[in-house]
């Protein structure tokens, strides 16, 4: 009845016109009307809704939103002047707190939520506001499990939004507490500041109502992403954000089941946070633990999510504790547990995991865990620096179990394909660096060792390049007889060549070459110039050799090294190699021949010949994809296209070099230390140098492991191969040139008992070409392994030597695969 | 209920356009004139069908505050539509479109279909947005276009259902791969996903699905 009263009470004024006075004293009724409640019915257990309290609030929040549209903005009305002058909000607040009569928390909570949401001015910034805010704040999640957590939520997270939409607002919510720990603990000044908003959001986070959980993630994002210093600072410092977060993700993890299977694991593609986890119902379950797998990664999504929009002092330091607390303290332990099966499944889950990291913070960590933090190159044998997690994955790589050695190997590959500039540096680059793998004028002698780097590293290269152009032109006059190839050989030149800035960048690398074949002559100290068009001939010789393998091969017994890489060659294209273009192909290689062993071989005219030097790799006898009706050459330079620009995307910001460096350790400081320190360090690094030499060029124990794997290609399941050759093809689509000249470059002059890719598979034909003969009916045989494994034909009887075969068709594939990239990379690089 | 499909929607757009009222009013069918604010993300359901084939809609009704915007961005992963809802009597609500535009493209997958719509066509004596600029915008980024009313319920069962065409169409044209989730599109439980891609090939005819390994 009172209600209906104060209904027609409103209507009049309605009536009476937008009138600020009568306003103003109907707020004050219905403020009235509540504290007399209080006076006239104490301990009455009458349910709010019982009351004309909801009434009341519900005509006081319409009146001051009336008033606020009617008046200009920016400007307080009676009514709310009233609320603020007469501390309603803090009596409310009360009000609330004590929750009587029963359901006042949540008619407070929400009149709260609809003042902050709905009024447009400001609030927050009055202290009469924002401290009842702030108090009703606390109250949230007080209580677990409570009626009101509905509308806790929903205070919370307004607030969280206010606050967001005025970040400074936040440092009303940053309570400094007078502390008396704070002598206990330490004798620094540390202030306690409490941050009650996140604690209150932390408790809701753990609700059994999986809307309100949610909700109260949302609300910890804004807050863990708003830009003042002073709550990154206070959510670190003062409040169990971090530890809280990463012991969910723990307590989710513990409860996987103990094996899962790898395919499951994979195959589970969606895992968003938020409310999609509540959506999934029964009627997805399509394994076991496929509830606890979406739960524990959609998690993990929120912390990846949180990472990468909270502030950086809040990411970085989540991503700390995630990675100390969760990492190593549960997915350390039970990947490397002796449990095969454990192992193999946590190995997965780890892959999973990091497939889902795409935040930098969190990534970056994740390959810590992994891999350490070393960024020196390794040693053979050397076990004591090393990061016993990598160490141990590393070895993995070749694992007795093949099960184990899969999903390891997958762990790499999802690794290489995380855009993150220490994944490639520890596993690979730091060892390539120093670019001891292949012949270096070092070994000459330590002066021209220098001048060489200097030359090298010295920018005068518009000059050098005249200087080997025409040096170039020099030699193939020396050399070639007739007049046409030289012309023929500038044409190409020109003709691919486009410009002279591209060229410009390669003539350090053309000079450093043209020291390295010096060495090879075996001349020491010789003067440049003449010395220059001496081997500058000799490159031309060595192109030619290779090129035309019925030409007259001159100079063979001076150049040991090009013997043997033109033995390679000739010995592979013995018989017609298909190359796709064989009509243009002479011209293609003259026009090679000023730099024969061009580590640029990304660099235009190279790559036909390391093409077909992939090509024609395998023996025509013991290739078989020929037979089918698609080589699928085609197919490999699509997929290599694609892959390759995604990976250049990604590596675009690490910065590498166009051209391959060779990083001596002790020159990396960029200051001149002045002439006498120069003096004394020198001498060391000579020294240092001398112990440099004893040590073979270590390919690091992660490519060792994947060349051995490699070169037992005819040995090993077909599973096997296909993800070791995986993983080395996301290695070759790598644009550093260091590891791309290292992996494609055949025509490389290496360094004494160095091995690469390419020697590798050279042995691997030998060896194929002996048992070859010990296989009868080999191709028959082979054509019919290649059948079955493209599901042509069933494989009811086991084909004797099937194994033998079938490393044979995945070298044969993979050739193709590296030389579709070696191609794409080149293109790629010519159009930029 | 069993169905075929499952298509994950969002709905974004400034706030105060009547997101949430479209959401209602289609799944509730009905209107309700003072709704409280959207905080971060709210959630919808119901069951279409598209030629004979049962089809869940999964919608999620976003805040349109710019302070939730961080948490909205999340969502917008592994959606397979879009509604794009600006008010035809507030202009600003029209002007943020390509914003909201480059938002959604930004962090979605780059086949989600988006449906722009101009609601509150109720409301047409305080109408600030001609029709036909929201038609010519819709053209000029290639989104489908229709007017509502979340009051009178004008039009909106159609917005939901286009979408919804427009993304089963894109399906047997294997313009998407229903094995991926990551498009926003699950296959119903009773078909495993083999099934799923037999009866596709089955019933569509040329619809081999799209994507390889």
């Amino acid at each position: 009845m009172f209600s209906k009263f104060t209904t027609i009470l409103h209507n009049a004024v309605e009536a009476l016109g937008q009138d600020q006075a009568p306003m103003r004293e109907d707020f004050v009724f219905h403020w009235k009307a509540i504290t007399h409640h209080f006076v006239n019915n104490k301990d009455t257990k009458v349910a709010v809704e019982q009351t004309n309290i909801p009434s009341h609030l519900r005509q006081m929040l319409d009146l001051l939103l009336q008033e606020e549209s009617a008046i200009e903005s920016g400007i307080s009305g009676p009514c709310m002047e009233y609320l603020l002058q007469h501390k309603i909000l803090e009596t409310l607040y009360t009000l609330g707190r004590t929750d009587c009569p029963p359901g006042m928390k949540q008619e407070v909570l929400s009149f709260f939520t609809q003042l902050l949401s709905k009024v447009r001015q400001p609030l927050l910034p009055h202290v009469n506001v924002h401290r009842a805010v702030h108090r009703l704040v606390k109250v949230c999640g007080e209580i677990r499990a409570s009626p009101s957590e509905n509308e806790e939520i929903q205070f919370l997270c307004t607030v969280c939004a206010k606050i967001k939409s005025a970040p400074y607002t936040v440092n009303f919510f940053l309570e400094s507490l007078k502390s008396q720990k704070q002598d206990i603990r330490t004798m620094t000044e540390q202030p306690q500041i409490d941050f009650a908003l996140m604690e209150s959001l932390l408790a809701l986070t753990r609700s059994e109502d999986s809307r309100v959980a949610i909700k109260a993630c949302e609300g910890l994002l804004l807050c863990a992403s708003l830009p003042e210093e002073s709550s990154a600072k206070a959510i670190i410092e003062n409040t169990k954000f971090c530890t809280e977060i990463t012991e969910k993700l723990t307590r989710l993890y513990s409860l996987l089941p103990k094996t899962l299977d790898p395919g499951d694991v994979e195959s589970l593609y969606e895992a968003n946070w938020g409310l999609d986890v509540m959506t999934d119902t029964d009627e997805f379950i399509t394994f076991p633990g496929k509830r606890q797998l979406t739960s524990f990664l959609s998690w993990l999504d929120y912390c990846d999510q949180l990472i990468m929009m909270a502030h950086p002092f809040v990411a970085k330091q989540l991503s700390v504790v995630i990675h100390q607390q969760f990492l190593v303290k549960h997915i350390e332990p039970s990947v490397l547990q002796t449990n095969e099966s454990g192992a193999i499944t946590s190995t997965c889950l780890l892959t999973r995991c990091l497939r889902l990291v795409s935040s930098s913070s969190l990534l970056t960590q994740f390959a810590l865990f992994i891999l350490g933090e070393d960024r020196d190159p390794e040693f053979k044998d050397d076990t004591t620096q090393s990061h016993k997690f990598r160490m141990r994955l590393i070895e993995r790589c070749d694992h007795l179990s093949e099960e184990l050695t899969l999903v390891t190997l997958k762990l790499f590959e999802t690794l290489l394909l995380k855009p993150d500039e220490h994944i490639f540096h520890n596993l690979i680059l730091r060892n390539l660096l120093t670019r001891n793998y292949c012949i270096d004028s070092k070994s000459t002698g330590e002066k021209t060792a220098e001048e060489a780097s200097n030359q090298s590293s010295v920018s005068e290269s518009a000059n050098q390049n005249t200087d080997s152009q025409t040096n170039q032109i020099e030699a193939d006059k020396t050399n070639i007889a007739e007049a046409d190839s030289v012309k023929e050989n500038s044409e190409t030149e020109d003709g691919s060549e486009s410009s002279a800035v591209e060229k410009d960048s390669n003539t350090s690398k053309q000079d450093e070459r043209t020291e390295e074949s010096t060495t090879n002559e075996g001349e020491s100290a010789v003067i440049e110039g003449d010395n220059v068009v001496a081997e500058q001939s000799e490159e031309s010789d060595k192109a030619n050799e290779i090129v035309g393998e019925q030409q007259d091969v001159e100079n063979t017994s001076e150049n040991v090294d090009t013997s043997q890489i033109s033995g390679i060659i000739i010995d592979g294209s013995q018989d017609v190699v298909p190359t796709p273009d064989t009509p243009g192909s002479e011209l293609d290689f003259n026009s090679l021949g000023f730099v024969p062993t061009s580590e640029e071989s990304s660099n235009k005219p190279g790559v036909h010949k390391v093409v077909n030097c992939f090509l024609s790799l395998v023996p025509d006898e013991c290739k078989s994809s020929y037979q089918m009706s698609d080589s699928g050459y085609d197919t490999y330079l699509r997929d290599a296209h694609r892959q390759y620009t995604e990976m250049t995307n990604q590596c675009l910001g690490f910065n590498w070099p166009l051209d391959p460096v060779s990083i001596k350790t002790e020159k990396t400081d960029q200051f001149f230390e002045g002439t006498f320190l120069n003096v004394i360090l020198n001498k060391l690094s000579h020294i240092m140098d001398q112990t440099d030499k004893t040590d073979q060029f270590f390919e690091g124990t992660f490519l060792n492991v994947i060349l051995n794997k490699l070169s037992h290609i005819m040995d090993q399941s077909y599973d096997i191969n296909l993800q070791v050759t995986s993983v080395v093809s996301k290695l070759a689509q790598l644009p550093h040139p260091n590891l791309h000249e290292y992996l494609l470059d055949p025509f490389l002059n290496l360094s004494p008992d160095t091995r690469t890719m390419y020697t590798v598979f050279t042995k691997v034909i030998t060896d194929l070409k002996s048992r070859q003969k010990s296989i009868p009916d080999f191709n028959r045989k082979l054509l019919q392994v290649r059948r079955q494994l493209i599901g042509l034909q069933n494989n009811l009887k086991s084909i004797e030597g099937s194994s033998t075969l079938e490393g044979v068709i995945v070298l044969e594939e993979f050739c193709k695969e590296l030389a579709a990239i070696a191609f794409v990379k080149h293109t790629v690089h010519e159009t930029q | 209920m069993s169905y075929a499909y499952l298509f994950k929607y969002i709905i974004i757009g400034d706030t105060g356009v009547g997101k949430s009222c479209l959401l209602l009013q289609f799944t509730d069918k009905r209107f309700q004139p003072v709704h409280d604010l959207t905080i971060g993300v709210e959630f919808g359901a119901r069951m279409i069908t598209i030629d004979g084939k049962q089809i869940k809609l999964q919608i999620w009704d976003t805040a349109g505050q710019e302070s939730f915007r961080s948490i909205t961005r999340s969502y917008y992963r592994g959606a397979a539509g879009a509604l794009l809802v600006y008010d035809i009597t507030r202009r600003d609500t029209f002007n943020h479109l390509t914003t909201w535009l480059e938002d959604a493209r930004q962090h979605s997958s780059s086949n989600m279909v988006i449906m722009l719509i101009g609601n509150k066509s109720d409301l047409e004596a305080r109408r600030d947005v001609k029709k036909e600029e929201g038609e010519a915008f819709a053209r000029e980024h290639g989104l489908i276009f229709m007017e509502t009313s979340a009051k009178t319920a004008a039009n909106v069962e159609e917005a939901f259902i286009n979408t919804a065409k427009e993304i089963y169409q894109k399906i047997q044209d294997g313009v998407f791969d229903i094995n991926n989730e990551s498009n926003g599109i699950k296959l119903g439980p009773q078909q495993s996903r083999s099934q799923g891609g037999m009866n596709q090939a089955g019933g569509g005819g040329d619809s081999q699905s799209g994507g390889c390994c």
